[in-house]
C-alpha cells in the first residue's frame, strides 16, 4: 500500500507539478504568481472532489463512456488554454492571469481525481490507513523535489534563451493531446489505430524515467499511430505559435 | 420539411447499418474479487474489436490499467463498467489493478485457438 501510494502520486501529481514549474518560470516577473498557484491548487482540489463525488453520474452517460468523454474534453480545454497562453505576449495582464489560473485549476482537478478515488475508496477499508498518508507524503515529496529541480533547470535555460520555457510548455501541451486521444479511443469515439512501437524495454511506463517523461510530454512506451500523429501536429502548431510570437516581439523591440 | 425527412431517413439508415455491427460485438467479462482478476487470463480473437465488461465485487475501487492496451478505467466498489479493446494483433497484453498492482494482475491473450 505504501509503494502503491508513492507510485500513484508520481503518476498523477508529477505532471501537475511540472506544469506549475513551467508556469512559474514563464511568469517569474509577476509578483503574485505563488499566490495564484496556491489559489489554483485549492480550487482544483475542491473541483476534483466534486468530480469524484459525481463520477457515478458521469460514468452512466454515453453508454458508460461519459467519464472518458469528460476527461477527453477537459484535456482538450487544457490544450486550448496553453495555446492561448503561448499566442499572447508574455505579461501579467488580467486576462493572461485568468488563463493561467484556469489552466492550473483544471490540471489539479484532473490530476488529483484518481488520488481522491484511491483515498476515499481505501481509507475505511484497510487496517492501517496511516500507510496511505505516509506513502502519499513520500510520493508528494519526491514529485515536489523533481518539480523544484525542473523549475531551476528551466530558469537557467530561460536565462540563456527566453523562449525555452515556452517550448517546454508547448511540449507539455502536445502530450495532453495524446491523453485526450487515448480517452476518445477507449470510449470508441475514435477508431483504434495500431501501436506504433514498443519502447518498454528501454524506458518502461512504470519506471521512474517513464513517469518523468510522461509528466514532461506524455510519454507512452506503446503509443498509437493516431497519438503520434496528433502529438507531432500539435507540437508543430504550438512551436509555430511560439516562433510567430518571438518574431513579433523582436520586431516590436526593433521599433 | 425536407430537412426533417432527410434526417429521419439518415437516422434509419444509420441504425440499419450501425446496429448490427454494435450488436455483433463480442462481449467478454472480467470480475474483481479480493483484489484479484477472474479470469486472470482472458482469451479474445485477433483482429476483432470486443467489449470488455469489468465487474468489481470488492467494496474498494480499482483502476483497470494496461500500458500495452492503452487503457485506464476506474471501477468503483460493487459496480461494473465497460471498455472497448481491439482490434488487436495476436500477442499477450498484460493488465493490472492500479490500486493493487501486486495482487490484481492479468493478461489478455489475443488470437489464441481457444478464444471464446
Amino acid at each position: 500500500m505504501l509503494i502503491n501510494s508513492i507510485v500513484l502520486f508520481l503518476r498523477d501529481a508529477l505532471p501537475v507539478l511540472i506544469l506549475f514549474s513551467l508556469v512559474l518560470v514563464l511568469y517569474r516577473g509577476y509578483a503574485y504568481r505563488f499566490r495564484i498557484a496556491l489559489g489554483a491548487v485549492v480550487c482544483g482540489l475542491v473541483a476534483s472532489l466534486g468530480l469524484v463525488l459525481s463520477m457515478g453520474f458521469w460514468s452512466a452517460l454515453a453508454d458508460g463512456m461519459g467519464l472518458e468523454l469528460l476527461y477527453a474534453g477537459l484535456y482538450a480545454i487544457a490544450f486550448l488554454l496553453i495555446g492561448a497562453l503561448l499566442i499572447h505576449k508574455r505579461g501579467s495582464q488580467p486576462g493572461q492571469i485568468k488563463l493561467v489560473f484556469a489552466l492550473c485549476t483544471l490540471l489539479v482537478c484532473l490530476g488529483s481525481s484518481s488520488i481522491f478515488v484511491y483515498f476515499l475508496g481505501f481509507w475505511q477499508h484497510i487496517e492501517n490507513p496511516q500507510v496511505i498518508l505516509l506513502g502519499s507524503f513520500m510520493g508528494g515529496a519526491i514529485s515536489l523535489s523533481v518539480a523544484v529541480l525542473w523549475y531551476y533547470l528551466l530558469t537557467m535555460l530561460d536565462h540563456y534563451w527566453a523562449y525555452a520555457s515556452r517550448c517546454f510548455l508547448a511540449l507539455f501541451a502536445a502530450g495532453l493531446t495524446g491523453r485526450c486521444l487515448a480517452y476518445l479511443i477507449q470510449a470508441d469515439w475514435l477508431p483504434y489505430s495500431a501501436t506504433a512501437w514498443n519502447s518498454s524495454t528501454w524506458v518502461s511506463d512504470s519506471s521512474e524515467l517513464g513517469h518523468f517523461l510522461h509528466a514532461i510530454f506524455g510519454y507512452e512506451a506503446t503509443p498509437h499511430w493516431s497519438q503520434i500523429t496528433m502529438f507531432l501536429f500539435a507540437l508543430a502548431l504550438l512551436l509555430g505559435m511560439v516562433w510567430v510570437r518571438r518574431t513579433r516581439e523582436q520586431q516590436d523591440d526593433g521599433v | 420539411m425536407l430537412n426533417a425527412r432527410f434526417k429521419s431517413v439518415l437516422g434509419v439508415l444509420c441504425c440499419m447499418l450501425g446496429f448490427p455491427l454494435w450488436a455483433a460485438l463480442p462481449v467478454f467479462t472480467i470480475e474483481i474479487r479480493n483484489h484479484l482478476f477472474f479470469p486472470s487470463e482472458l482469451y479474445i480473437p485477433a483482429d476483432t474489436k470486443v467489449k470488455l465488461k469489468i465487474i468489481n465485487h470488492d467494496a474498494t475501487p480499482e483502476e483497470f490499467e494496461s500500458f500495452e492496451l492503452n487503457r485506464e478505467k476506474v471501477v468503483f466498489g460493487n459496480s461494473k463498467t465497460q471498455i472497448f479493446i481491439g482490434p488487436l494483433a495476436a500477442g499477450r497484453y498484460p493488465f493490472f489493478g492500479e490500486f493493487n498492482p501486486n495482487s490484481a494482475q492479468g493478461v489478455v491473450i489475443v488470437g489464441a485457438a481457444n478464444a471464446d
